[in-house]
């Protein structure tokens, strides 16, 4: 007989939440890339407006950890799945930002700017893109594997992060870009590598919730 | 992640012990680490508090009571012919779930063991009432009461007195079966207290039902099932990340 139903489902709606704020923060980020890409303006403000939501799936997830916390006094997994998604909620939060972030900057930029910079940063945005759904995917079932591949992968970020700096600087030089465009461009880019770390750092404490380990240390 | 290990006080290999023909402990392997606690948590019936006898062999008062293996304390095989019981018992002190004062005064109930023991001088006597009730947490409060009726003090108090009656026959070591199960939480805490300062001097061994004792007052934690151990450790590693996966059930509550 399976004890402690209230910690199971507590746990239960716990991870449920968690869940759905990372899909959401994913969506929202998706769409910021796409409003980036097309310089739709429309789209970006409406990943704007949709921050407010990312946000309160914060708050109210914290809350519903710390009353795991104090009601049932978690140990082993329990404890660190709880104590894994307190920490790891603060780096979803800060995709959501990302992505409403992006649609700013967006939004100083025209669908006519110089298109040079795309091919980088599109690629820049499947791979980001790609670890935040990859990090999703390893919270669901607590997968070290996945967990370790999302890691590599930030690595391809931040060179293409540098990449784009240079061809940027050498299209200033050259005076071929718009410098109003290259500052916001730069700053995506910028916003882009943010996104990869902090899928990177959500990997980081799925590991933690699977063995105790967080970048190497063992925390216990 | 290792820590440097205390001298081992008690070393336990191959132990069984059979009440009959049933056999209560299987093959118990556990070496018990000097002036740390050491607790022993599983569901009920798993052999702990029998385990726990084994070491001062309070076992030997049951009748079919059978062991085998090797139960050393410093070195010395305490189930080898001759064993000098009692002294065994005065180096291995118990503590019990029920508090048990004798009925008689508080003073009389700390002395009556070392007068067993042969000393007579009222000054040593005197002095020895008065270590071990404040090395108990227990001097301020009755101090100015000594002859009053140890039945006289409350749960709480009476523990901590029992405690103290214990510490007078300077044991090396204290076994505690469950001490904190029939009292409230404020002289728990106590306890519990009193546990992680006793542990200086002494090597505590605890039988506890309640696991987040376990978690806040021990250094290691062995985990009994049916007779055996199933997982001993560090207390920090069996309640963050422990090895088996029954450990795990039970820590978290999944079975009882």
């Amino acid at each position: 007989m399976t004890l402690r139903q209230s910690l199971l489902q507590s746990i239960e709606a716990l991870k449920k939440e968690v869940t759905t704020m990372a899909d959401l923060a994913l969506a929202n980020l998706r769409e910021g890339l796409t409003a980036f890409k097309n310089g739709d303006h429309e789209l970006a403000k409406e990943v704007i407006r949709k921050d407010d939501e990312v946000d309160q799936y914060e708050e109210e997830i914290a809350k519903m950890a710390l009353k795991i916390i104090w009601k049932e006094q978690p140990v082993a997994s329990d404890l660190r799945l709880v104590t894994g998604i307190l920490k790891l909620i603060t780096d979803l939060e800060r995709i959501g930002d990302h992505a409403s972030d992006i649609a700013e900057m967006t939004l100083h930029l025209e669908e006519k700017r110089n298109k040079r910079m795309l091919p980088l940063t599109s690629k820049m945005a499947e791979i980001v893109e790609d670890m935040v759904l990859s990090s999703i995917q390893a919270l669901v079932k607590i997968d070290e594997k996945l967990a370790h591949q999302v890691i590599e992968r930030d690595d391809e970020v931040d060179d293409l992060f540098h990449q784009l700096i240079e061809k940027m600087t050498t299209e200033l030089k050259k005076e071929t870009i718009d410098p109003n465009d290259a500052i916001y461009i730069l700053m995506v880019g910028k916003y882009f590598e943010r996104v990869g770390d902090h899928a990177g750092n959500i990997a980081q404490w799925i590991i933690f919730m699977a063995s105790g380990t967080h970048k190497n240390t063992l925390l216990f | 992640m290792t820590t440097i290990e205390n001298k081992i006080i008690f070393d336990i290999k191959g132990l069984d012990l059979f009440y009959g023909e049933t056999q209560a402990l299987k093959q118990i392997d556990l070496p018990i680490y000097e002036k740390e606690v050491t607790a022993l948590i599983g569901p009920s019936g798993c052999g702990k508090s029998t385990f726990l006898r084994t070491l001062n062999r309070m076992n030997d008062l049951i009748p079919n009571c059978k062991i085998d293996g090797d139960v050393q304390y410093s070195d010395e095989n305490i189930y080898r012919n001759g064993m000098d019981i009692i002294g065994l018992r005065k180096r291995v002190g118990m503590v019990f779930q029920k508090p048990n004062p004798f009925p008689m005064s508080i003073y009389d109930n700390i002395t009556y063991g070392p007068k067993c023991q042969g000393i007579k001088d009222k000054q040593e006597l005197k002095e020895i009432v008065e270590s071990s009730l404040k090395q108990a947490a227990l001097w301020d409060e009755v101090k100015d009461r000594l002859k009053e009726s140890a039945l006289s003090l409350s749960g709480g108090q009476q523990q901590r007195l029992c405690i103290a009656r214990t510490i007078a026959m300077k044991p090396e070591v204290i076994l505690m079966d469950e001490p904190t199960s029939a009292l409230d939480p404020v002289a728990t805490a106590k306890i519990e207290d009193l546990v992680i300062e006793l542990k200086k001097e002494y090597t505590i061994i605890i039988v506890t039902h309640n696991m987040q004792q376990a978690a806040r007052i021990s250094d290691k934690t062995a985990f009994f099932l049916m007779g055996e151990v199933i997982e001993y450790g560090d207390t920090s590693h069996i309640f963050s990340t422990p090895d088996h996966k029954k450990t795990e059930e039970y820590i978290t509550g999944r079975f009882g």
